[in-house]
């Protein structure tokens, strides 16, 4: 137990670092850098939703979301020319199958999910550069999806999809069969399948949603940046898990929610934000990435041994 | 009667947790060449005297003397350097080293130079006083048997002048010869003037192998006694702290059509040729030793073994084997002997694991109805006696007892009575939780279940079962009706005695 209040007292005093710091740094609190924050917690956010459901499911991170958000950022534009809502429901139904696939194998034949998604991020590399010879992807000239592009004051469209994903989410998690069955074989796998809980199918479905999830932050970042190529979802594996970790999600599985993934995803956008206007530059981000999901896990797994 | 101090005791030693108190004003003796019984249930603190005693945690009162002299156990080392050992269920052995290698590795005692032959003298001595001879010392840890591994474990303590061994059931995982075994090394050590500490759940082995015993309930002692002198009914009373009518319900005999019907099972190498039948209201047992693959039996038939064949019918119909969830669906539900790993899900509520099983009773197009599962869990609970304010408690903070209630709980009232199979029902079940957990059982019986369990507890077997299947080396060996069912032919059955030829 002084454990747990030991990792509660770093957790207050690195929130405490972190006001004081957004308190300390001009400029913060501006409409410009809250917008900033809040745009790029989305896209992480909905990637760490996805993400989200495969912690949960103990199966500990896919590394294979960046490639996948790339992928569908990269379908959504190439079939624009077919109307926006056609092209999301196509993205979208890739990121459901390439996910889902990796879910169906992980489940059925119980491989280790690092080596299949790591199998899985290198295949998706390499089809898609087959396919598309390594040029960028552009959407179609006539294509139309200012939608996806819309602010409403503060409210911008990336952070609108978030906020209903993260709902969307939670009431998964909460009120269906899949959600309550996630949670047990999430926490332990043998007793769930001893239970007669159909393991693989549970499995299966918490990747499809993970595809789910890193196939909208793909549509809506291509939406973005009027373009893509496979490194549209750099290191958004690790950011994801990290806003995972943040949020308080056990890394072996069985528990978390969605109000976790967005506390998370907020906390690391505003620490990256901060970092901007302090002048530091994007490799120090990838520092931070790597500092924080180091600090959480050593906490996490610390606590676990009594 | 004691010429000399005891080799260890203990004067009013008081422990708390939190709000918690452990242990209060505990008082004990062991002497040397004694085999000393700590009894008592789950949570009634024989756990944290071990613990004291071995230097882990420190009591808030009272004192410990060795020898008649008062002495401080701060920290494990202390213990060890008292001679204070403990031989706990995990073993910590090296599977590919020699049991002489084990024996000292980790020993402070062995100089970076030393005679190599020195050592493996000490060992094969102490293997022998253990009643091992001859290249025993030679042969890797991994091609040993639990119970072998067990003295070899012990054989390492007294190759450390341990004076004081304690033995945390010792025999929870052996099968009855290698009980024997391990009760003959013991004699062998009480002789050879070491003192023992023996706890255990078996009341049998405290009147078999224990000179002594010393009852805790509710961390206090309630009384110490020579087994010669006490009966097995005062020692449940003193352990629970009142009378213990008949153990185990009387079957009410009112047997059904027959619910479940197995014709040539098999597991390749595990088990060949199984038949039975299960009625409804019948509690069929199967005995077997560990490896006998009576245990597999029970897994198969939840649907929990791949790589099995035979034919299976359930009130008629034939299911097939291999998948849990179809079992479930067909009506079979199953409680794994292993809790911690296989039985409940430690780290989530009580109310989850209740309905674990059952959340499409509680759910409409894959939707939960949180309102009628809220219900459905509390119901469950009251038929099975936990208390409703646990339902929001993790599994993991509640007592043995209680885990394995809400185990039960999952089969209880399902909308078409089926078959509920059982591994070990009461392991780790202290003896109140256990006639509660029987009665349960008996319940089942009187709405139609039909009950297919087993145990390596004969006593427990015999007690409850209708029909006693006996199980050699995965094959059936007999079949007793509950009149003409008795302990010795069942013994002979699954140890082979008679017909070794």
């Amino acid at each position: 137990m002084t454990r747990q209040r030991a990792i509660n007292a770093i957790r207050a005093l690195l929130l405490a670092l972190l006001v004081a710091a957004m308190a300390t740094t001009p400029g913060f609190f501006s409409a410009p850098s809250i917008i900033a924050t809040l745009d790029y917690a989305s896209l992480i956010g909905l990637v760490a939703i996805g993400m989200a459901f495969i912690t949960i499911s103990g199966n500990i991170m896919s590394l294979a979301l960046s490639a996948t958000m790339a992928t569908c950022g990269e379908i959504f534009l190439l079939t624009s020319g077919m109307g926006m809502w056609t092209a999301i429901a196509i993205a979208l139904a890739a990121g459901v199958v390439i996910t889902g696939l990796q879910g169906f194998i992980i489940g059925v034949i119980r491989a280790n999910p690092i080596i299949v998604t790591i199998a899985a991020f290198a295949l998706l590399h390499g089809i898609v550069s087959a396919f598309t010879g390594g040029a960028r992807a552009y959407p179609d000239p006539g294509a139309e999806y200012s939608l996806l592009r819309t602010r409403i004051g503060m409210v911008q469209a990336p952070l609108a999809v978030f906020i209903a994903g993260a709902i969307a989410a939670q009431l998964v998690l909460t009120f269906t069969r899949f959600g309550r069955n996630l949670f047990l074989v999430g926490s332990n796998f043998r007793a769930a399948e001893a239970a007669g809980v159909v393991t693989w199918r549970t499995t299966s479905i918490a990747y499809c949603l993970a595809g789910f999830y890193t196939a909208l932050a793909g549509i809506m970042a291509a939406a973005r940046y009027q373009t893509a190529d496979l490194e549209l979802g750099a290191g958004y594996d690790y950011e994801a898990i990290a806003a995972v970790l943040i949020g308080g999600i056990a890394i072996q599985g069985g528990m978390g929610s969605a109000w976790r993934v967005v506390i998370g995803a907020v906390i690391f956008a505003a620490a990256g934000t901060l970092l901007v206007l302090r002048g530091y530059s994007t490799e120090m981000q990838r520092l931070l990435t790597g500092v924080l999901i180091f600090c959480v896990v050593c906490l996490q797994t610390g606590g676990a041994k009594r | 009667m004691p010429m000399k101090p005891p080799i260890l005791s203990v004067e009013g030693i008081s422990k708390h947790f939190g709000g918690i108190q452990a242990l209060s004003h505990v008082s004990l003796e062991i002497h040397a060449g004694e085999v000393l019984a700590i009894c008592g249930e789950n949570g009634a603190g024989k756990s944290t005297l071990v613990k004291i005693l071995m230097g882990i945690y420190q009591p808030d009162t009272g004192s410990v003397f060795s020898e008649g002299k008062e002495v401080k156990i701060r920290n494990p080392a202390d213990g060890q350097a008292l001679g204070i050992a403990l031989v706990s269920q995990e073993l910590s052995l090296a599977p590919d080293l020699s049991v002489a290698d084990n024996i000292w590795l980790g020993s402070r005692r062995v100089p970076l130079f030393h005679r190599r032959a020195a050592l493996r003298a000490r060992a094969a001595d102490t293997m022998a006083m253990l009643g091992f001879g001859g290249d025993f010392i030679d042969r890797p840890v991994a091609s040993l048997s639990l119970a072998e591994r067990q003295l070899v474990e012990i054989a390492r303590n007294l190759c450390r002048d341990a004076k004081v061994l304690i033995l945390d059931e010792p025999t929870a995982m052996l099968s009855d010869r290698e009980i024997e075994r391990t009760f003959a090394a013991i004699r062998r050590l009480r002789a050879q003037g070491t003192a023992i500490v023996y706890i255990t759940h078996r009341l049998g082995e405290v009147f078999t192998i224990c000179d002594r015993a010393t009852v805790l309930r509710n961390g206090q002692v309630v009384g110490s006694a020579r087994t010669s002198e006490l009966s097995r009914e005062r020692l449940v009373e003193m352990m629970i702290g009142r009378k213990l009518e008949n153990v185990y319900p009387p079957s009410k005999r009112e047997f059904g059509q027959p619910l479940l019907a197995v014709r040539d099972l098999r597991v390749p190498g595990v088990v060949e040729d199984i038949a039975l039948t299960v009625r409804r209201g019948e509690i069929v047992g199967i005995a077997g030793q560990i490896g006998s693959g009576a245990a597999e039996v029970i897994r198969v038939l939840a649907g929990l073994v791949p790589d099995s064949a035979g034919r299976v019918e359930l009130g008629g119909r034939p299911v097939p084997l291999g998948s849990r969830s179809r079992m479930l669906a067909a009506g079979v539900a199953f409680i794994s002997e292993d809790r911690g790993a296989e039985g409940l899900f430690l780290k989530r509520e009580v109310r989850e694991n209740l309905v674990a099983s059952r959340y499409g009773e509680f759910s409409r197009l894959g939707l939960v109805d949180w309102r009628a599962l809220g219900e459905g869990a509390k119901r469950l609970a009251s038929r099975v006696g936990i208390d409703f304010r646990r339902l929001l408690h993790k599994a993991e903070d509640l007592s043995g007892g209680n885990q394995q209630k809400i185990a039960f709980g999952r089969c209880v009232d399902p909308p078409k009575p089926g078959l509920v199979l059982m591994n070990e029902p009461t392991r780790g079940v202290d003896v109140g939780a256990r006639s509660d957990i029987y009665a349960i059982m008996r319940g089942f019986c009187a709405q139609g279940f039909g009950l297919l369990m087993h145990s390596t507890d004969l006593e427990e077997l015999l007690g409850m079962s209708d029909v006693v299947l006996t199980l050699y080396r995965g094959r059936l060996v007999g079949r007793y009706e509950r009149d003409g069912v008795e302990l010795q032919r069942v013994l002979a059955d699954i140890t082979h005695a008679n017909r070794s030829a």
